[in-house]
C-alpha cells in the first residue's frame, strides 16, 4: 500500500501542475460580450453645406491600416458637380480624421485629429472657398466625434478634446488658437443633471441661442445627455424620449445646427436591439423626436449628416459592404430609406441647392466615385483618383 | 515633393553596416579564439614537459605516462549528457552566428515569443532585449562564443570539478537564454503545449547543466535515473492534462468560422519559414492532417503523453524501457512534423525543445540501468587517489589528466569571456551603440563653411538670430510642429544628446526652425513643445518667422520642404547640423529616425552629443 501511494504521488503532482497551468492558459477564451453601455464608435465621415458650397470628408487608402487610411477634404463649389481635394490646405498628416464645422457669415473650419505621434490639434479656417487658408490649433486632441468641433454665427467656436472623464469642452471667441476651457466632463458628471444620466463621456458640441449645448453618452437607461448652461448652471434638455425607447442606454452622435435651431441624431440601444433617433429644438428650447429608425446589429454607421436644410441622414454598411441610407427631412417626419448608394459609399451629400441633388461619394483604396441619385438610380459620375503616399505616416 | 531623402529609411535585418560590423567583430574575437587555444596547446605542452621532468627526477622511467585505474570514471549518463549537449552548445553557437542575428533576433524571434505573456514576463524580456537591441553587434557576437565556449567546455573537458563547473556555466546561460531569450519558455502564455516546446529548450538545457554539475557519487547509483526519470513522468502526465484541458483549440483541427485550429494554426506558421521545400512540405501535410482530423490527433497526444508518462513513472524495467524509446519516437516525431525542426528561417537559434529533452529522458533510463562507475580497467572503489591531493598548483605539475582538464576549462571559459566581456563592458553604457545611427544614417559629414545668417523668433516671440548665439556651440535642426512621426522623435534625440552632454550642455544650444510653411506661429512652437516635454529645457530654441524668410532659410540649408499629396504630412529633410560657437558650419547629419526603436533615438542621441562634443573641443 505504501509503495503505490507513494507511485501515485508524482501522478497527483502532474495533475496538480496541470491544473494550476490549465486555467491561466485556458485565457485565451473570448472576454465577455461588452457592456451595452458602451459608447459606440462614432463615423466621422460626413458632409456639410456652406454658401460657398459642399463640403465632405471621408477616409481612403488602406482602411484596415490606420497610418495609411488618409483622410480627405473634398469640395464641390455651390452650383457646381465637380469635386476638388482640398486637404493639402491641412498641412499635416490626416490618419485621425477631420471634422467639420462652418455657420453662416463664419469661415469654414475643418480640424484634424491626432494621429500617430501627434498629440493635438491642428485647424485651418477659409472664408474662400478654400483659395486661402488661416490655420489655430487646439492644445489637445479633438474627440473622435462628427460633433467635436462647433461653430456658431456670433463666432463662438466650441470644441470637444479627449475622450470619456476626460474629455472638456473647449470654447473660443473666434481666435482659433486662443481656448479657454468651458467645461469638463468630470465637471459636469459630477453636477445634478450629470449625475443624473450617469455621464460616460462627452459626444458632441453644439450653440443654441448663444448657449452651449452639449451632447453625451449617459449609462442610465431612458436618461439623454443633451445638457445647455443656463443661469450659470448646467441643466438637462428637456428632450423626451417616446415610452418604448426609455429602457434604452442614449448617446448623442451629432449635434447640428439647422435655419430654424437644432437638431441631433441619438443612438438608443434598447434590449430589443439599437435605433436611430432624430431631434430638433427650436430657439426656445422646445424639442420634436421623430420615430425610431431600427439599426441591425449586422449594420455599423458609416456616416451621418444634413439632409436638405433641416433634414437628417444616416448612411449605414454591413461588413460585407451593403449599403442603406435614410433620410429624415424635419419634425414630425419619420425616416424613410433611400435607394441603397454604391457600394463603398462612405458618405452623402444632399444638397437642394446642386444641381446634382443628392450625391454619393464612393471610395476603393485611392479612388472616390461620385454618384449621383436620379430617379431611384445611382448614376456614376465624376472619378478622382488621389495620389497616396503610403507609408508616409509610419 | 513627395520623396524627400532622409525620410523614412527603416532598418532591415539584414543592414550591411550592422552584419559588416558582426562579421568583423566575429572575425576578430575568432583570431583571439584562436589565439586562446594556441596558448592553451603551449602551456600543456610545457605543463607535460614540467611534469616528465619531475617523474624523471623522481626516478619514474615511465614519466606522466597513461593516467592509473585509481580514479572514478565518468558514467555513461552523465557522459552522454555531456557530450550531447555539449555539441548542442556548439551548433547553438553556430546558428547565432546567422547573419540576421544581430537586427533580428529581437523583434522577429524573443518579442513574438513573449507578446503573449503576461504583461511582468515582457518587463522582464524586456531587460533582455534592450540590452540585444542597444548593442546588436556586441550581444550576437557574445552569445556564439559564449555557447561555442560553453560547448568545447563540456566535451574536451570530462570529469572533475572543471567538468562540473562546466554544468553550472551551462546551467547560468541557459537560465539566461530561457527567461530573456524564450520568455519563461512561454509558460505564462496561453496555448502553453508541449506540442510547441513548453516549457522552453532552454530549460532542459538547465537540466542537463545541473545533472552534469552534480558531484560524481551522485551518479553511482541508480537513484539519480530514477528521480530524472520520475520528474520526467510527472511532466508528461501535467502536459498530457494540459492537452487535453477543453477550451483551448486543441480539440478541433478548425475553428467554427472556418479558421485554424491552434495547432494547425502553429504548424501553419512554421511551413512558412524559409526551409528546404521537402521539409515544409511535410510540415504543410500535418497542416492539413490535424485540420481534417484534428480531434484524433489532439487524442493522440493526449494519450500518448498520458502513457509516457506513466510508463516513465513505473518502477518495473521492461515498462520503464517502452516508456523511453516511445518518448524518443515521440519527441523526433513532434520535432520533425511540429517543431519544423526549429533552427529554420534565419533567426532559428537552437534545434528546439524536443531533442535536449528526449536526451535528459534517455540519460536518465542510462543512469537508471548503468549507474556504476566504472574506470578504464573495470569498476573501482571511490577513493580520491593520492595524486589529487595537495593544492591546485601541485596537482598541475603531477597529474597529467588535472592538467589537461584545467587548461581546457581555462581556455573554455577564456572563449566564454571572448564573448561576454565586450558585451558586459557595451551593457555598461546607458547609450545603443552609434552604430545603430551609423546603419540608418551613416556617418557625419565634416564641413568647413560659415553657417548661414537668420533672423527670427523663438517659441515665446522673443527675436533670436544666428549672431546672437555666437559664443555657444548650436545642433540645428528642422521641424514640422503638427509632424506626426519624425519630428517628434528627433526632438526626443536632441533632449536626450542634450542630457548625454551633462556639464557641456551648459556650452550648447539645441535650435530647431519650423518645417512647415502653414504653421509658423509661435503658439504652433509651443504646443509641440509642450507635448514633447520641451518647454522647460533651458537651451532649447524653437525658431519661426514668415514663410518668405523660412523658404529663405531652408534653401540656405539645403532642407527640402514642400506639401505632400492626399492628406500626409509636410514633406521635409531629416537634417541636423553642428555649428561652432564661432558660427561656422562643422558637421552635418542625417537624422533620419529610422524605425524609431527607444535603441535607435539613444544611438542618434549619442552621435549627436558626441559630435557635439568633438565641436566644442575643436572649436
Amino acid at each position: 500500500v505504501t509503495r503505490r501511494r507513494r507511485a501515485a504521488v508524482p501522478v497527483v503532482l502532474g495533475l496538480a501542475l496541470a491544473a494550476v497551468l490549465g486555467p491561466g492558459v485556458a485565457s485565451s477564451r473570448p472576454a465577455a460580450a461588452a457592456s451595452i453601455a458602451t459608447p459606440v464608435p462614432e463615423p466621422l465621415a460626413t458632409s456639410i453645406h456652406t454658401a460657398a458650397g459642399t463640403w465632405a470628408t471621408l477616409p481612403m487608402g488602406r482602411l484596415n491600416q490606420p497610418l495609411n487610411t488618409f483622410w480627405q477634404l473634398f469640395f464641390q463649389p455651390a452650383g457646381t458637380t465637380s469635386w476638388s481635394d482640398q486637404v493639402r490646405a491641412t498641412a499635416t498628416a490626416t490618419n485621425g480624421g477631420l471634422v467639420l464645422a462652418s455657420a453662416a457669415g463664419r469661415p469654414f473650419i475643418a480640424a484634424v485629429r491626432p494621429a500617430n505621434l501627434l498629440r493635438f490639434s491642428p485647424i485651418i479656417a477659409t472664408t474662400d472657398a478654400g483659395h486661402s487658408w488661416s490655420n489655430g490649433l487646439l492644445s489637445d486632441g479633438l474627440a473622435a466625434s462628427p460633433s467635436a468641433l462647433f461653430t456658431a454665427p456670433d463666432g463662438q467656436t466650441l470644441a470637444l478634446v479627449d475622450k470619456g472623464l476626460r474629455g472638456r469642452v473647449l470654447a473660443s471667441g473666434g481666435n482659433l488658437s486662443a481656448w479657454h476651457t468651458l467645461l469638463t466632463a468630470r465637471q459636469l458628471a459630477g453636477s445634478g443633471p450629470g449625475a443624473a444620466c450617469h455621464l460616460q463621456s462627452l459626444t458632441a458640441v453644439a450653440a443654441l441661442s448663444g448657449r452651449a449645448v452639449i451632447g453625451a453618452s449617459c449609462g442610465r437607461p431612458g436618461a439623454v445627455g443633451l445638457f445647455d448652461q443656463r443661469a450659470g448652471s448646467w441643466q438637462t434638455e428637456p428632450l423626451e424620449l417616446p415610452a418604448s425607447l426609455r429602457r434604452g442606454r442614449v448617446q448623442v452622435l451629432t449635434l447640428a445646427a439647422t435655419a430654424s435651431g437644432l437638431s441631433a441624431v441619438l443612438r438608443v440601444a434598447t434590449p430589443a436591439g439599437a435605433v436611430l433617433v432624430a431631434a430638433w429644438a427650436t430657439p426656445s428650447g422646445q424639442w420634436t423626436v421623430s420615430p425610431a429608425a431600427p439599426l441591425p446589429p449586422n449594420r455599423h454607421l458609416v456616416s451621418i449628416g444634413p439632409a436638405d436644410g433641416i433634414g437628417l441622414f444616416a448612411l449605414s454598411a454591413t461588413a460585407s459592404g451593403s449599403t442603406a441610407l435614410t433620410e429624415v427631412d424635419g419634425p414630425g417626419a419619420a425616416w424613410r430609406t433611400i435607394t441603397p448608394p454604391p457600394r463603398g459609399t462612405a458618405t452623402v451629400a444632399f444638397d437642394p441647392a446642386s444641381p446634382a441633388g443628392v450625391t454619393a461619394l464612393a471610395v476603393r483604396g485611392t479612388t472616390m466615385t461620385a454618384w449621383t441619385l436620379a430617379a431611384g438610380r445611382w448614376d456614376k459620375g465624376q472619378v478622382l483618383r488621389i495620389s497616396l503616399k503610403f507609408g508616409s505616416s509610419s | 515633393v513627395d520623396d524627400v531623402p532622409g525620410m523614412g529609411t527603416g532598418l532591415k535585418t539584414n543592414d550591411t553596416t550592422i552584419v559588416g560590423s558582426f562579421h568583423s567583430a566575429l572575425l576578430h574575437q575568432g583570431l583571439i579564439v584562436l589565439l586562446i587555444l594556441a596558448v592553451a596547446g603551449v602551456t600543456l605542452n610545457v605543463l607535460r614537459s614540467l611534469q616528465f621532468r619531475r617523474a624523471t627526477r623522481a626516478g619514474t622511467e615511465a614519466g606522466p605516462g597513461p593516467a592509473r585505474p585509481t580514479h572514478l570514471a565518468e558514467s555513461p549518463a552523465r557522459r552522454l549528457l555531456r557530450i550531447s549537449f555539449g555539441l548542442i552548445w556548439v551548433f547553438d553557437g553556430i546558428l547565432q552566428g546567422q547573419s540576421s542575428m544581430p537586427l533580428g533576433l529581437v523583434p522577429q524571434g524573443i518579442q513574438p515569443a513573449a507578446s503573449a505573456s503576461p504583461t511582468w514576463v515582457q518587463h522582464v524580456v524586456h531587460v533582455g532585449t534592450t540590452a540585444w537591441s542597444y548593442h546588436p553587434v556586441q550581444a550576437a557576437a557574445a552569445a556564439v562564443w559564449i555557447q561555442i565556449g560553453i560547448g568545447l567546455w563540456l566535451l574536451i573537458v570530462p570529469r572533475g570539478r572543471w567538468s562540473r563547473l562546466g554544468g553550472v556555466v551551462s546551467l547560468g546561460w541557459g537560465l539566461v537564454v530561457w527567461v530573456f531569450g524564450e520568455a519563461f519558455g512561454g509558460i505564462f502564455a496561453p496555448g502553453l503545449t508541449w506540442l510547441f516546446g513548453a516549457p522552453g529548450a532552454a530549460l532542459f538545457y538547465c537540466a542537463a547543466g545541473a545533472l552534469i554539475a552534480l558531484p560524481e557519487r551522485a551518479w553511482l547509483t541508480p537513484r539519480l535515473g530514477r528521480i530524472v526519470l520520475r520528474v520526467m513522468g510527472v511532466f508528461f502526465v501535467a502536459m498530457a492534462v494540459l492537452q487535453a484541458w477543453p477550451g483551448r483549440g486543441f480539440w478541433s483541427g478548425r475553428t467554427h468560422s472556418g479558421g485554424s485550429g491552434t495547432l494547425t494554426g502553429m504548424v501553419q506558421a512554421m511551413s512558412q519559414i524559409s526551409q528546404p521545400r521537402v521539409l515544409a512540405s511535410w510540415v504543410r501535410g500535418f497542416a492539413s492532417f490535424d485540420a481534417a482530423h484534428g480531434w484524433g490527433v489532439n487524442l493522440f497526444a493526449v494519450l500518448a503523453l498520458a502513457l509516457v508518462g506513466a510508463g516513465l513513472l513505473v518502477a518495473r524495467p521492461r515498462v520503464t524501457r517502452v516508456a523511453v524509446v516511445a518518448t524518443v519516437v515521440l519527441c523526433v516525431a513532434d520535432w520533425v512534423l511540429v517543431e519544423d525542426f526549429g533552427f529554420f528561417g534565419g533567426i532559428g537559434t537552437d534545434p528546439n525543445s524536443m531533442i535536449p529533452l528526449a536526451l535528459v529522458v534517455v540519460a536518465g533510463y542510462v543512469a537508471l540501468v548503468r549507474p556504476t562507475a566504472v574506470s578504464a580497467v573495470g569498476v573501482v572503489p571511490i577513493v580520491r587517489p593520492p595524486a589529487e591531493a595537495g593544492t591546485w598548483r601541485q596537482r598541475l605539475v603531477t597529474n597529467p589528466g588535472y592538467a589537461f582538464r584545467f587548461i581546457a576549462a581555462l581556455a573554455a571559459l577564456g572563449i566564454v569571456l571572448v564573448g561576454g566581456v565586450p558585451m558586459a563592458v557595451a551593457a555598461a553604457s546607458p547609450n545603443a551603440d552609434p552604430i545603430l545611427a551609423t546603419a540608418v544614417d551613416g556617418t557625419p559629414d565634416t564641413l568647413h563653411y560659415t553657417a548661414p545668417a537668420f533672423h527670427l523668433v523663438d517659441q515665446h516671440d522673443r527675436a533670436v538670430s544666428l549672431a546672437s548665439l555666437r559664443g555657444k556651440t548650436v545642433a540645428l535642426t528642422f521641424l514640422d510642429p503638427v509632424c506626426t512621426s519624425d519630428c517628434p522623435i528627433i526632438a526626443q534625440e536632441f533632449r536626450q544628446a542634450d542630457a548625454m552632454l551633462g556639464a557641456d550642455a551648459d556650452q550648447v544650444d539645441l535650435v530647431a526652425i519650423d518645417a512647415n510653411p502653414r504653421f509658423t506661429a509661435p503658439d504652433d512652437l509651443a504646443a509641440f513643445d509642450a507635448h514633447e516635454s520641451l518647454t522647460h529645457l533651458p537651451n532649447w530654441l524653437y525658431l519661426t518667422g514668415a514663410e518668405a524668410q523660412l523658404q529663405r532659410i531652408w534653401g540656405d540649408y539645403g532642407i527640402l520642404v514642400g506639401y505632400a499629396s492626399g492628406g500626409a504630412m509636410i514633406a521635409h529633410s531629416d537634417t541636423a547640423y553642428v555649428i561652432n560657437r564661432h558660427g561656422g558650419l562643422r558637421y552635418v547629419l542625417n537624422a533620419d529616425p529610422g524605425s524609431d526603436t527607444s535603441a535607435t533615438r539613444s544611438s542618434f542621441a549619442a552621435t549627436l552629443a558626441d559630435t557635439i562634443t568633438r565641436t566644442i573641443d575643436g572649436s
